[in-house]
């Protein structure tokens, strides 16, 4: 540096440099704690859906532009996501669920109407409206503008991996269960099956991206194996692998009869079986949280502990996490959260990739949120594993109003 | 008496060459916390106004950066100003090398001449064939911020309110095509004590 040829500008140097010290001695460590090479980045958001009639406005605009009133998706924040996970050298990204707003029944002559309160059906289409209008149609539809956006993610180093969501499994108009709870349909499931299914998971494809294939790639449970008293095919809604000694498992939290509930049978299966192949990473998507995130005061349960029953199964899932040390990466909820429910296993909320806020505007304004420098920015997770299996949980985003890409959150899990 | 007139020559010519390099934009160091800090990859960038009292050449450029990898590479450019909302045309750009935490940039720099009172953006940027890894960072929280900065993450132009108070060290050394007043005196100090000498060795 020049400034050394000036004996004033030297002063300043070492006053600088000085200053420098102080600051150093004074922040926190801003490197991650783990200096043995990175050798495997990968990223988890979901929740991109947008919402035809609850959109946030203060974020999207008085009203939807045409592309997102049709295909309701965030596109704007959404592929900005995408941008920049690409850019941060992610080679897989698991979507943690709500690719689409769907939440109708995909079976053949039902039709949700506007506000998805009351269905018909079934009923056979007369007309062309009736075909283009339909639950079915619309499902089909949304995943079809959602592939489109992720398509180019595989052909430029991304391998995507989808979990599924309330809103691909649930009709929201259907009566609802004893507990509550929105009832999956077995057409709805087959509907995500048959718009997901090649990429769970497309070994060679895989290969073609990552450079290696996945190993001991299992499917969920299929009809009449019910170690979670599961009664209809879930060979492509839960799935896991193993990849450079990591395990990786995503799970259907909303199958079908046992809606808001974890296989955690099939997950304690399946977890104890990588262990025993010597796995030393376990990392769990799946889309309800175990843990409602409490943004403000006053937020009722919508994860896995959205009521007294679902809280029981919501113990026995989590218990498997603790056991094996796992990650658990989940949306559903529209913010951003990663804590420790239990102080031990970490839980990783990023259902903040583009859905209307849970957290509003009105909230923010008067002050009652719980992070309001983070509870309403569309963010995600990047996380990086080292060579001796230490890890870095970086939490990355943006605000309501599209601003500057900020680190939100930055966890480390020792090896 | 002819050495005399030649060094005193030599005294003037050596007045009016640029001054010496000085810290013309100092933000101060930023607070260092990765948490808070702006993401700098291929997606993200930011650039932050300045300004020069005189004509001036650039000599260094420093960039408080955080959580890279030695050795990694990312770009350091100069805007024209495009009339107050944010960069113009690109003038000048180069490549910087990631050394560790703190202040990174570069040194040395030849030809980046810019006009007294003019406007330019400094800016920071991962492109082309930088290396810089995607989880490095801008930190911000400098004690003296820029008034106007700029940023964008792939989804468009954020020209910002408020500012963003990343770190910025800029060292320039003046350009002057005539002896400043100072230097002018200098001179006319040196012809003085010369002359002094020769009378005094007349006298003798």
């Amino acid at each position: 540096m020049t400034l050394a040829s000036s004996k004033i500008a030297a002063t300043a140097l070492a006053r600088a440099a000085l200053a420098a010290l102080a600051a150093a001695a004074l922040a926190p460590a801003a490197q991650a704690q783990d200096t043995t090479p990175v050798v495997l980045t990968f990223s988890t958001v979901g929740d991109s859906r947008q919402d035809p009639n609850t959109y946030d406005q203060a974020s999207v605009g008085a009203t939807l532009n045409g592309q997102d009133a049709t295909w309701l998706q965030n596109t704007k924040a959404f592929s900005r996501i995408l941008r920049t996970i690409q850019s941060q050298k992610s080679t897989m990204l698991f979507f943690n669920g709500d690719m689409i707003n769907g939440y109708g029944w995909a079976n053949y002559g039902y039709t949700s109407n506007a506000t998805q309160s009351a269905i018909t059906g079934p009923v056979a289409p007369a007309t062309t409206a009736d075909i283009v209008g339909s639950d079915l149609m619309k499902h089909y539809r949304q995943y079809a503008f959602w592939r489109g956006i992720v398509a180019p993610l595989p052909e430029t180093g991304t391998y995507v991996f989808p979990v599924p969501g309330n809103h691909e499994t649930e009709c929201k108009a259907c009566p609802k269960n004893s507990d509550g709870q929105k009832v999956s349909k077995v057409e709805n499931e087959q509907a995500y099956a048959a718009n997901m299914g090649d990429l769970i998971v497309d070994t060679a494809r895989f290969a073609s991206v990552l450079g290696s294939a996945p190993a001991n790639v299992a499917y969920g449970p299929a009809v009449g194996y019910s170690p979670d008293s599961l009664t209809t095919d879930q060979s492509k809604l839960s799935y896991s692998f193993d990849f450079q000694g990591l395990h990786f498992a995503v799970i259907n939290t909303d199958p079908v009869g046992q809606e808001t509930s974890a296989p955690a049978a099939w997950l304690a299966a399946d977890l104890a079986a990588a262990s025993g192949r010597g796995a030393r990473r376990f990392f769990v998507f799946g889309h309800k949280p175990a843990f409602t995130y409490a943004y403000a005061p006053g937020v009722a349960g919508s994860g896995l502990d959205a009521t007294v029953t679902t809280t029981a199964r919501r113990d026995a899932f989590w218990n498997v996490i603790e056991q094996y040390h796992a990650t658990y990466f989940t949306g559903h909820m529209h913010t951003y959260n990663i804590s420790r429910p239990l102080g031990g296993a970490y839980q990783v909320i990023v259902g903040s990739g583009g859905s209307p806020f849970d957290a509003s505007a009105a909230q923010a304004a008067a002050g009652v949120l719980t992070n309001p420098a983070t509870d309403r920015d569309y963010a995600w997770a990047t996380v990086k594993v080292h060579a001796d299996g230490g890890v870095d949980i970086l939490g990355y985003g943006f605000n309501a109003s599209f601003g500057p890409t900020q680190l939100l959150g930055q966890y480390f899990i020792a090896p | 008496m002819t050495k005399t007139l030649l060094a005193s020559l030599c005294l003037a010519a050596a007045c009016a060459l640029p001054a010496h390099a000085t810290t013309v934009v100092d933000t101060g160091t930023p607070d260092g916390q990765a948490v808070g800090s702006l993401a700098f990859d291929s997606a993200d960038w930011v650039a932050g106004q300045i300004s020069f009292a005189s004509d001036s050449t650039i000599d260094a450029i420093q960039g408080h950066v955080l959580a890279g990898t030695a050795g990694e590479t990312f770009d350091i450019s100069l805007f024209a100003n495009d009339g107050g909302v944010g960069p113009g045309s690109l003038l000048y750009t180069t490549t910087a090398t990631f050394a560790g935490d703190g202040w990174n940039g570069v040194s040395g720099l030849t030809g980046w001449n810019v006009a007294g009172g003019a406007s330019y953006w400094v800016e920071f940027e991962v492109q082309g064939g930088d290396t810089l890894d995607g989880t490095a960072l801008i930190d911000l929280g400098a004690p003296s911020a820029l008034a106007h900065t700029v940023s964008t993450s792939d989804s468009g132009f954020h020209y910002d309110s408020s500012p963003l108070s990343f770190g910025l060290r800029v060292d320039a050394s003046t350009v002057s095509a005539v002896p400043a007043p100072a230097s002018g005196a200098l001179m006319l100090a040196g012809l003085a004590w010369l002359s002094l000498l020769a009378f005094a060795r007349r006298a003798r």
